[in-house]
């Protein structure tokens, strides 16, 4: 259908819309250490993109999120803790930032409600078959599977 | 379980659950106004921070924070790339003839041929603007868009931060009533 | 004339549905066989009315019908046909019509299929049914009418769907979910009518719950293909998010599995009725909380529909009314409801009990996590609570769970002897723990979740084949054996077994995935998790709607090519929008997944890549369709039709 130098044509017209676009896709960190190259990919999950709809910076393609992944990038490789990076972050774009809500006072509620919700059910229960439980008897009854 | 605990358990609950749903309806409803994408700025109440970027026109001139000293600064992120950048730049026409502040540009992630261009079309209305090429300063500002204006105090603590497009109504009603305050401060 | 014809209907099922909410529950109360035989055929007509106002839609997008602003905004004509009748449903109004249509079909099921029922049970269920969908249809006619025209001035052509929504999954994954979200409305129904009536027992528990398996299973496979959809479309290879929208359909499924299990206590043990009730209401609840956060824009996610506050406050009336009823009605009827602690600790009624705590407990982590940045909020608070929260929290109930899922199938209601169980116990436990502790040892690495998640899957499966040889001991040859193995005893078997399934793949793929994002170019090679990656080509071509960039990827083995793989960057034309495809080859024990970054050169030969390796992925989701296919299959067993000998009470008591 199309002669060939129109195809490249559009091939290069294409590919010259791929490359000016600004929202780059993969980005490419090249790490000599394997551990390094872990705590990046944890690090870039944990931390939010600030501006995205509920996206991570691994998953994210915004600039921003390409500029914070890059600063993780020359953190971990100057030699930072996990602690001090997270800090970082925080510091500049607050707790918004990170997924993983810190362990602290002010996140004391948020993490110990589910276990709280948990055991005050479950005392509930305890409390209601000890004072109920005189009305059953421990026969064996016929054996009935479903 | 006594019966007078049990009576009191028995009213209790209906009472409890009542007011939780009424409270939840409540909070609800309020939330749904919320805008979600604003982020507060954690500058508030904290001083400038330190930085060294070169002038958008000449490459050689180097700015800090210590040309902020002893000035009420205004501090406006903006970028050729920014649609409604267009729409504000206009307002500073006016804002910056403003005796009591010094509107200072952060050109945010461009290149230099189309920051330049945009100030030559729009005019230029800062005292200074500098080419945050990298976007490492915005980030020392928490900067997650654009435009975002940062008003600083004489003393180099950032007051307010400011989202979006600051038109007269905004520059009046917010800055100059903080401008204001700054004043009587000194 | 479609869209004023679609539209009108819409109003008489408005109307259709005030009738059916008001008259046959009348006659409840007033004892008119008149009224309520209205029941039935008002149900039939609701059901016709929306399938035609449905139909006229989808006609309105087969005919590029752009004059219709719902259409304009999410379709184009150059969009392939079996993706203009998906569009329907892509976006708020029309996946909201689709949300009633299929509540009118569960509403239709119920109607015929539920003609052996008390007329009076029979008629209130309906009725209460009716004001389900009253509402719903008011919140479609009022706030989001799919209908609108653009006229006087349309677009020539349409926006265009979005192209990621232009996919197999679109078809599929949202009519499934809804058919679960609507049909715990069923269930629910049920519980009011019970609890208006005054009586709710056994054989309340038992018409219940055949309906209640059925939307528990369409909800299972439901947000497995939201799963499935988002890892293989939107590019980056996760299957799980804990995003809010998911998190959002993972609530009624909670709790929808805990009423599915207390269900079988009311119905066998005429027990547990303050919880079934209680859940029964909770569940539907928690679909329409769902429904609200996502609609109404109170919820940051990369699924949330267009915000809108007028229907956010809408949706937020409606819910407030169904659980404000719901309470109220409970509150005063339920309460005196005492159950009695008639079984010992070790019995089967005990074990689901610990089954529903346990439920409950996760419903309660996703539901405060979710909700927890939106109260912070309101405290001046602005934080997140993502992935891993309840990475950190879900697993521990799941995994108690799991060790109850082996055991309480094998025991007896009311009192189980476990002197004789105990041995087997051990046995199972010993067998599953060398089993794991070799497997582990067999990866290299000891990651103490996939030993744990794996002595449970052999743990749930090695019991439940003892199991099916206990039912089956007795059988005389193969033929008897098979017999024993009633149809509610095989769907429970099969979805335990896909709970095993599903830890199994859980655990590997959260372990032993490798993920590389590698710039490469053609003729380069790179080895990934045991695999070799070599790039071969790229070229350009046209379809239907898009522009397509293909590179060619060769795979290796152990030096044996065994395949190739072919990513895609499309550039689709209407909505100018560049869309990642994928390549990816499944097979049941590894996906390998390739996917194109950017182009780093101008002749596109050199890219940013993202290879995968991920192992056990696609037993996540088999362990889901066989959590489904055994709901489905425990539903066709024959205690469910003998209902008909409960007496066909008449209205002239």
């Amino acid at each position: 259908m199309f002669s060939f130098s129109m195809k490249k044509l559009i091939s290069i017209l294409f590919l010259i819309c791929f490359s000016s676009i600004s929202d780059a896709d993969i980005q490419v960190f090249d790490f000599n250490d394997e551990t390094l190259e872990k705590r990046f990919s944890h690090l870039t999950v944990i931390l939010r993109c600030p501006k995205c709809q509920n996206q991570n910076l691994s998953d994210s393609n915004s600039i921003l999120s390409q500029d914070l992944k890059q600063i993780v990038y020359e953190k971990l490789n100057s030699g930072e803790s996990d602690k001090q990076i997270l800090f970082f972050m925080k510091q500049r774009y607050g707790e918004f930032i990170l997924f993983d809500p810190e362990l602290n006072r002010d996140n004391a509620f948020l993490w110990s409600a589910p276990l709280i919700f948990l055991l005050l059910i479950l005392f509930g229960f305890i409390y209601w078959y000890k004072n109920n439980r005189n009305n059953f008897t421990r026969n064996i009854s016929e054996s009935d599977n479903v | 379980m006594g019966n007078e605990s049990q009576k009191m358990m028995n009213k209790l609950t209906p009472i409890l659950s009542i007011s939780i749903f009424v409270v939840a309806f409540i909070f609800f409803y309020w939330l749904i106004g919320e805008d979600k994408t604003e982020l507060p700025s954690q500058l508030i109440g904290r001083s400038t921070p330190a930085f060294k970027v070169a002038d958008v026109y000449d490459s050689s001139i180097i700015h800090t924070e210590k040309e902020f000293e002893g000035k009420i600064i205004l501090v406006n992120v903006w970028a050729s790339w920014c649609p409604s950048c267009y729409n504000e730049h206009p307002y500073w026409k006016q804002h910056s003839k403003n005796k009591d502040i010094t509107l200072v540009g952060l050109n945010y992630r461009d290149t230099k041929e189309k920051a330049l261009e945009f100030l030559h079309q729009q005019g230029d209305f800062y005292q200074w603007t500098l080419f945050d090429e990298k976007g490492r300063l915005g980030i020392e500002f928490g900067v997650y868009g654009a435009p975002e204006t940062y008003l600083i105090d004489n003393k180099g603590k950032v007051r307010y931060r400011h989202v979006g497009i600051v038109n007269t109504k905004v520059f009046n009603e917010i800055i100059l009533p903080l401008v204001e305050k700054i004043k009587q401060e000194s | 004339m479609h869209a004023e014809f679609g539209h009108y209907l819409l109003y008489l099922a408005l109307f259709l549905s005030i009738a059916l909410s008001v008259f046959p529950m009348l006659g409840t109360f007033t004892k008119q066989d008149v009224f309520v035989a209205t029941a039935k055929p008002l149900t039939l007509l609701f059901f016709s009315a929306l399938l035609a106002s449905f139909t006229c839609l989808a006609y309105a997008f087969i005919i590029d019908d752009f004059t219709i602003k719902y259409v304009a905004q999410h379709s184009n004509s150059l969009l392939p046909d079996r993706f203009k009748i998906s569009a329907v449903w892509g976006a708020h109004e029309g996946s909201l019509l689709l949300w009633v249509l299929i509540l009118s079909g569960w509403m239709f099921a119920v109607a015929f299929l539920g003609t052996n029922l008390p007329k009076l049970n029979y008629a209130r269920v309906l009725s209460v049914l009716g004001m389900i969908a009253c509402g719903f249809v008011s919140f479609l006619l009022i706030t989001s009418n799919p209908f609108e025209r653009t006229l006087p001035f349309f677009p020539i052509d349409g926006t265009d769907l979005n192209p990621l929504l232009q996919d197999f999954g679109l078809i599929i994954h949202p009519p499934m979910l809804y058919m679960g979200y609507v049909g715990f409305a069923v269930s629910f129904a049920f519980a009011i009518s019970a609890l208006i009536e005054g009586e709710w027992n056994a054989t309340w528990a038992r018409w219940t719950r055949p309906w209640t398996i059925a939307a528990w299973s369409c909800l299972t496979l439901g947000v497995m293909l939201g799963s499935w959809w988002a890892y293989y479309e939107l590019g980056w290879g996760g299957w799980w998010m804990w995003d809010p929208s998911e998190n959002a359909s993972l609530l009624p499924w909670l709790s929808g599995t805990a009423l599915m299990h207390s269900l079988a206590v009311t119905d066998k043990r005429d027990s547990f009725k303050g919880w079934t009730l209680a859940l029964s209401l909770t569940t539907f609840s928690l679909s329409i909380l769902g429904t609200f956060l996502i609609r109404s824009g109170t919820l940051t996610s990369v699924h949330s529909f267009a915000n809108d506050p007028e229907r956010g406050r809408f949706l937020l009336i409606f819910l407030a009314i169904v659980v404000g009823a719901a309470l109220l009605l409970f509150s005063f009827r339920a309460s005196k409801v005492k159950t009695k602690a008639d079984f010992s600790e070790t019995s089967k009624d005990m074990f689901l009990l610990m089954n529903n705590i346990l439920f409950i407990s996760l419903t309660f982590i996703v539901f405060f996590g979710t909700l927890y940045p939106m109260f912070a909020e309101a405290f001046g608070r602005k934080l997140s609570v993502g992935a891993p929260y309840f990475d950190m929290l879900f697993p521990y109930p799941v995994a108690v769970l799991a060790i109850l899922v082996g055991i309480g199938p094998l025991l007896n209601w009311k009192h189980h002897d476990f002197s004789k169980l105990k041995m087997i116990l051990l046995k199972v436990g010993a067998v599953s723990l060398v089993i794991s502790l070799l497997a582990v040892w067999f990866t290299g690495t000891f990651y103490g979740w996939v030993f744990v998640g794996l002595f449970l899957a052999l743990w749930i499966s090695l019991l439940s084949l003892y199991n099916v040889s206990k039912i089956t001991r007795h059988g005389k040859n193969w033929l008897d054996k098979v017999k024993k193995i009633k149809a509610a005893f095989l769907g429970m078997t099969i979805a335990h077994l896909g709970v095993a399934v599903m830890i199994v793949g859980v655990v590997m793929t959260s372990y032993y995935s490798v993920e590389k994002d590698l710039r490469m170019t053609v003729g380069d090679v790179q080895e990934i998790g045991g695999y070799r990656f070599e790039m071969l080509s790229s070229q350009v071509s046209s379809k239907e709607n898009y522009q397509s960039t293909t590179v060619t990827f060769k795979v290796f083995k152990d030096n044996e090519m065994i395949l190739i793989m072919k990513p895609e960057k499309r550039y689709y034309l209407a909505g100018k929008q560049l869309m990642t495809e994928a390549a990816i080859d499944y097979t049941l024990f590894r996906d390998l997944y390739l996917a194109l970054g950017e182009s780093l050169d101008n002749a596109g030969e050199t890219w940013s890549v993202r290879i995968y390796v991920k192992p056990f992925i696609r037993w996540i989701w088999l362990g889901a369709i066989f959590m489904g296919f055994g709901g489905i299959i425990s539903i066709t067993d024959k205690r469910y039709k003998n209902l008909k000998s409960t007496s066909n009470k008449s209205v002239g008591m």
